[in-house]
C-alpha cells in the first residue's frame, strides 16, 4: 500500500495546470502585442496574434490529450482491482475527469481568436 | 484463523481489544481539559476556537447588516437626508469590507476549524495554536477596524479601493490606511488558517479515509484553503504597494511618474474574483453534506462533485478581468475572460445537478430547517448565477457595469451561495456541540430571510437597468426609481427580522456541552462528526472503509466509544493526533501537539496592535507591538513545537507501531513550511507581474533614459552573499544528516552575515548610484523588491538566532531537527528569491534596453 505519495494529487490537477499556463500565455501574448503595436504583424503568412494563440492552444490540447490517454490507460488496468474506492484508482479517475474539463476550457479560450479582432 | 497483515483491512479484527485499561479515558480528559475562568483565552481546542470564531463572524455579519439597514433607510425615498454623502461612503465601504473580509472568509474558516477535526476523526488539527492565533488576531483587529466608523475615520472609497481615488491627493486622511493596514491582519489570519486546514486535511485523516472516502466538505475546504494560498498574496502585495505609495510617495499607480492605476485593478481582482469562490466553495461543501443526509442517500456523482470543486478552484483564477471590461483592455483579452467565465459555469452546474439528483433519488426528503435553507440556497444562488452569466457577456456588462444590476447580482450570489448554506449549516451541525436549535424559530427565520432577500434584491435588477448607479447616497425622483428602492428597503427590514430570529435562536438554544458527548445524531447522518465527541474528540480514532462510515457500520459509534479503534488513550501523556499519509491515509506517526498557552494570544494582540497603531500613525507604539508579536511568537515556538522524540515509538492498535516524532519531508511542520513558501512565492510572482506590467506601460524605456544605475560589482557581491549563504546551509544539512550536530552553530553564524551582505550590497548599490524610489515607477519597483527581500532578511535574522539558541539549549540534534529543517527551507527560499530579484532588477532591464 502506498504510504507517502503526494504524486497522485499533483497528477490529478495536471490538466488544470496546463489550462492555467495556456491562459497566462495567450493573455500575455495578446496584452503585450496590442500594447506594443504588434497587433497587425504577420508571422509565416498569418496574423501574429491569432497564429500564436492558436499554436499555444493546439500545444496545450496536445498536453492535455497526453494526460487523458495516460490516465485512461492506468484507469483501465487498475479497474480490475478489488476495491472500487481505493485511493489510487480514484485519483486516476479524477485526473481523467479534470483533464477532460480542462480540454474544454482550453478550447473555449482558443475559439475567440477566430471571431474577434485582437486589438480592437 | 490468521488475521490479515493489514490492520486497515475491513477483514482485520478491531484495532484494540476489550476491556480497556482502567483510567484511560480519565487520563484523556485530564490532558485535554479546557481552561476556564481568566485562563479561558488560552484555550486551543478546535471546538472552542471554532465556536468563538463562528460567533465572532456572525457578530460582524450583524454589524455590517446594521450598516446596510441604515443605507436602505437612506435610499427608501429620493432626496433623503439620514446620511450625508461622506458618512454614506464610509458605510458602504465598511459594509462591503466587513462582509467580505471579517464575515465571509472567517466564517468559512471558522466552520472548517470547528468541523474538520471531527469530520476527519482527528484529535485535533496539527497546529491548534495557529488556529487560535488566527482567531485572536481577527477578533482584536476586526473590532478596531469597525471602531474606526465611530470616529469618522472608516475607509470611504469602496471595498475595492481603486487608485487614483485612494492615492494621497484624493484621499489625504487616514481613512484609506485603515483599510490597507487594517485588512493586513485579516490576510495574515486567513493564511494562518489556510495552512492549518491544508495540512490538517491532507495529513490528519482517520486511518483508511483515502481521498476517495473523504467527505466533500473536506474536499471543499481543501480547495478553499489552497485558493487562499494563491489568491491572498495578490491583495497582500497590492496593499503593500498602495501603502508604500501613500506613505512614502513611491509612484506605482501615478501615471505622471510611470505608474498605472490599472496595476491595482489587476492585482486586486486577481484576489477579488477567486475570493467569491473562496466564499462559495465551502458553502457548496456544506450543501454536499446536508443534502445526502436529508435525502437519506449518498450524494449522486461524488467523484464529479470533487472534480467540480477542484476545477472551480482553478478556473476562478481566470476571471479577474471580468470586473474590468470597461477599462479599455483589447477585445480578444476580454474574450479570454469571458470564455473562462462560461467555463466555470460547467463545474458549478455539475454540482447543482448532483444536488438536485440526490434530492430526486432520495428516500422521502425531510423538509426540516436545514433542508429549507438548502432549497432556498438553490433558488437564490441559481438566480444569481444566471445574472452572472449575463454579466459575463461583454456588451451586456458594458451596460450594467457599476449599476444596481451588479449590486443585485452579487448579493444574490453571495447571500444565496454563502449565507443560506451557512445558516442551514448552523441548524444542521449545532447538535454536534450540544443540542438542536429551535425548529419553529428556524422556519420563521428561513421564510423571513427568503422573502426579505428576494424583496430587497430582485427590484435592484430593475433599478439598475433603469440606470441607477451603485454607491450613490441618494437619487432624484421622476426616474422610475422610487418604487424599486422603497420595496428594497422594506425587504431589507424583513430580512433583518429573519436574521434576528437566528440570533435569538442561537442565544436561547446553542450550548457547548463539553464532555457531554454532543446532542447525538438527530439527523441520522453518515459521517464521522456525528460520533460522540468530547474535548479530546472521539474516544478512539475509527478505521474507515467508506464515505459514510456510520451508515456502513451501524456499530461504529459503539466500537469507537468503547475504545476499540486506534489510539484509545495517550501514548506520551500529552495531547496527540495521528498523522496519516496524504492519499491512502495510512498512519505514519503520532504527533504531539501543544496545549493552552498565553503565547499565541499575546502574539495575536501584538500583530493586531502593530497594524492598528501603524494605521493611526503611532509608529513607535506600532514597533513596540511588532516586537511584542515577535517575542511572543518565539515563546510560542519554543514551548509549543518540536518536542523531539518523547519515546521511540508506540503501538496505536492492530499491531501498528509508529514513531512519536518525525522530521523531514513527512513531518507536518515541513508541509506547513512548504505551504507558507507557496504563499511567499506567489507574492514574489505578483512582484514579477508588477515589474512586467509597469515595463509594458512605459514604452519610453525600462528604466527610463537617464536613470542612475549601480556598478555591476554590487549585484555581483550580492549574488555571492546569497549563494554562499545557501551553500553553507546545504552543507550544514548534509553534515547533520551524517550525525555531526556541531556544525550547525558555525554554519548559521557564518551564513547569516553572508545573507545580510547579499541584501545590503544590492541596497547600497542602488542607493549609492543615486536612485531614489520616488522618482519613477522603475525606481519604486526596484525598491519594492528590496523592501520585500529586506523583510525576508530580517525574518531569517530572527530565525537564525532562534535556531542558534535552540542548538545551545541542546534542542537541535541529528534526530530532533524539525526546527533546523524549517529554518533551512525558509532560508534557502529567501536566498533563491534574492538571486531571482537580482536577475529581475539588474539583468532583465539590461536585456530589454
Amino acid at each position: 500500500m502506498e504510504v507517502r505519495g503526494f504524486a497522485p494529487i499533483k497528477a490529478a490537477v495536471a490538466g488544470m495546470v496546463v489550462w492555467a499556463v495556456h491562459f497566462g500565455i495567450v493573455y500575455g501574448i495578446t496584452g503585450i502585442a496590442c500594447e506594443r503595436g504588434y497587433g497587425t504583424r504577420i508571422l509565416l503568412g498569418q496574423p501574429l496574434i491569432p497564429a500564436l494563440v492558436l499554436a499555444a492552444t493546439a500545444l496545450a490540447l496536445l498536453f492535455v490529450g497526453w494526460i487523458v490517454v495516460s490516465a485512461y490507460r492506468r484507469l483501465d488496468s487498475e479497474l480490475s482491482g478489488e476495491d472500487g474506492e481505493d485511493g489510487p484508482q480514484f485519483t486516476v479517475w479524477l485526473t481523467l475527469a479534470i483533464a477532460l474539463l480542462s480540454a474544454l476550457a482550453i478550447l473555449w479560450e482558443g475559439i475567440p481568436v477566430l471571431l474577434v479582432h485582437p486589438c480592437a | 484463523m490468521t488475521p490479515p497483515a493489514d490492520p486497515l483491512s475491513p477483514d482485520a479484527p478491531l484495532p484494540n481489544p476489550l476491556p480497556r485499561p482502567e483510567g484511560e479515558v480519565e487520563k484523556l480528559k485530564e490532558i485535554w481539559k479546557t481552561p476556564f475562568g481568566w485562563r479561558f483565552p488560552t484555550v486551543v481546542n478546535n471546538n472552542w476556537i471554532g465556536v468563538l470564531y463562528v460567533g465572532t463572524a456572525l457578530l460582524f455579519f450583524v454589524l455590517a447588516g446594521i450598516l446596510a439597514l441604515v443605507m436602505r433607510l437612506q435610499l427608501a425615498v429620493p432626496g433623503n437626508a439620514i446620511l450625508d454623502h461622506e458618512t454614506y461612503n464610509q458605510f458602504f465601504t465598511t459594509h462591503g469590507t466587513i462582509m467580505m473580509f471579517l464575515f465571509a472568509v472567517p466564517a468559512m474558516e471558522a466552520m472548517g476549524v470547528y468541523l474538520l477535526p471531527a469530520m476527519l476523526a482527528a484529535r485535533d488539527l496539527p497546529f491548534p495554536r495557529l488556529s487560535a492565533y488566527a482567531y485572536w488576531a481577527y477578533l482584536i483587529g476586526g473590532l478596531f477596524f469597525f471602531g474606526s466608523l465611530f470616529f469618522g475615520l472608516a475607509p470611504n472609497t469602496g471595498w475595492y479601493m481603486y487608485p487614483p481615488l485612494t492615492s494621497k491627493p484624493y484621499s489625504p486622511g487616514i481613512n484609506a490606511d485603515f483599510w490597507l493596514l487594517g485588512i493586513g491582519f485579516i490576510e495574515i489570519s486567513a493564511i494562518a488558517g489556510a495552512i492549518e486546514i491544508i495540512v490538517g486535511i491532507l495529513r490528519n485523516r482517520a486511518p483508511g479515509m483515502t481521498l476517495a472516502r473523504m467527505p466533500l466538505f473536506c474536499w471543499a475546504m481543501l480547495v478553499f484553503a489552497a485558493m487562499i494560498v494563491f489568491a491572498f498574496p495578490a491583495i497582500i502585495w497590492a496593499t503593500i504597494l498602495l501603502e508604500l505609495e501613500r506613505a512614502f510617495d513611491w509612484p506605482f499607480f501615478l501615471p505622471d511618474r510611470g505608474g498605472d492605476p490599472l496595476l491595482w485593478q489587476h492585482l486586486f481582482w486577481f484576489f477579488g474574483h477567486p475570493e467569491v469562490y473562496i466564499i462559495f466553495l465551502p458553502a457548496a461543501g456544506m450543501v454536499s453534506m446536508i443534502i445526502p443526509t436529508m435525502a437519506r442517500t449518498p450524494l449522486v456523482g461524488y467523484g464529479l462533485v470533487a472534480m467540480a470543486l477542484v476545477a472551480t478552484g482553478f478556473l476562478s483564477f481566470g476571471l479577474w478581468v471580468h470586473h474590468m471590461y470597461t477599462t479599455g483592455i483589447p477585445q480578444l483579452s476580454l474574450s479570454f475572460f469571458s470564455s473562462a467565465s462560461f467555463a466555470v459555469t460547467v463545474p458549478t452546474g455539475v454540482q447543482v445537478f448532483a444536488w438536485l439528483a440526490t434530492l430526486a433519488v432520495g428516500r422521502r426528503v425531510t423538509l426540516n430547517v436545514p433542508t429549507l435553507y438548502m432549497l432556498g440556497f438553490l433558488f437564490i444562488f441559481v438566480l444569481g448565477g444566471l445574472t452572472g452569466v449575463m454579466v459575463a457577456v461583454v456588451p451586456f456588462d458594458w451596460q450594467a457595469h457599476d449599476t444596481y444590476f451588479i449590486v443585485a447580482h452579487l448579493h444574490y450570489v453571495l447571500i444565496g451561495g454563502m449565507v443560506f448554506p451557512l445558516l442551514g449549516a448552523l441548524y444542521y451541525w449545532a447538535p454536534t456541540a450540544g443540542r438542536k436549535l429551535s425548529d419553529r424559530l428556524g422556519r420563521w427565520s428561513f421564510w423571513l430571510l427568503f422573502g426579505g432577500i428576494n424583496l430587497t434584491f430582485f427590484p435592484m435588477h430593475l433599478s439598475g437597468l433603469r440606470g441607477m448607479p451603485r454607491r450613490v447616497y441618494t437619487y432624484p425622483s421622476g426616474m422610475g426609481l422610487e418604487w424599486p428602492n422603497l420595496i428594497s428597503s422594506i425587504g431589507a427590514f424583513v430580512a433583518a427580522v429573519g436574521v434576528a430570529c437566528v440570533v435569538v435562536d442561537l442565544l436561547r438554544n446553542f450550548r457547548m456541552e463539553t464532555g457531554g458527548g454532543g446532542g447525538g445524531n438527530p439527523w441520522s447522518a453518515g459521517t464521522l462528526e456525528w460520533l460522540p465527541n468530547d474535548t479530546y474528540a472521539a474516544r478512539s480514532i475509527p478505521r474507515v472503509h467508506g464515505r459514510e462510515p456510520l451508515w456502513e457500520n451501524p456499530r461504529l459509534t459503539e466500537e469507537v466509544e468503547q475504545g476499540r479503534h486506534f489510539l484509545p488513550g495517550t501514548v506520551t501523556g500529552r495531547r496527540e493526533t495521528i498523522v496519516t499519509s496524504p492519499v491512502a491515509a495510512v498512519p505514519q506517526y503520532v504527533q504531539v501537539i501543544p496545549g493552552p498557552s498565553w503565547a499565541h494570544v499575546v502574539a495575536a494582540a501584538g500583530t493586531a496592535g502593530l497594524f492598528t497603531m501603524l494605521t493611526i500613525q503611532l509608529v513607535w507604539l506600532a514597533l513596540a507591538f511588532g516586537a511584542l508579536a515577535v517575542l511572543a511568537t518565539l515563546w510560542w515556538l519554543w514551548t509549543g513545537t518540536d518536542y523531539g522524540p518523547l519515546r521511540d515509538d508506540a503501538e496505536i492498535g492492530g499491531g501498528l507501531r509508529v514513531p512519536v516524532y518525525l522530521a523531514g519531508p513527512d513531518s507536518t511542520a515541513w508541509w506547513a513550511m512548504i505551504v507558507l513558501l507557496l504563499v511567499d512565492g506567489t507574492v514574489f510572482a505578483c512582484l514579477l507581474f508588477t515589474h512586467g506590467f509597469l515595463w509594458l506601460v512605459n514604452p519610453e524605456g525600462w528604466p527610463p533614459p537617464g536613470t542612475p544605475l549601480p556598478h555591476a560589482v554590487w549585484p555581483l557581491f550580492s549574488a555571492m552573499g546569497y549563494t554562499g549563504s545557501a551553500v553553507l546551509l546545504w552543507l550544514a544539512d548534509r553534515a547533520l544528516g551524517h550525525g555531526r550536530a556541531g556544525v550547525i552553530l558555525p554554519a548559521v553564524l557564518l551564513a547569516l552575515p553572508l545573507l545580510l551582505l547579499g541584501f545590503g550590497a544590492d541596497l547600497w548599490g542602488y542607493w549609492s548610484a543615486g536612485l531614489r524610489p520616488t522618482t519613477h515607477s522603475f525606481a519604486s519597483s526596484v525598491y519594492a523588491n528590496l523592501f520585500w527581500q529586506g523583510l525576508h532578511a530580517a525574518i531569517v535574522f530572527v530565525m537564525a538566532l532562534y535556531l542558534a539558541a535552540r542548538r545551545l539549549a541542546g534542542m537541535v540534534d541529528p534526530v530532533r531537527r524539525v526546527t533546523f529543517d524549517c529554518v533551512r527551507l525558509f532560508w534557502l527560499y529567501a536566498a533563491t528569491q534574492g538571486l531571482a530579484g537580482l536577475v529581475l532588477t539588474h539583468l532583465v532591464p539590461h536585456a530589454l534596453r
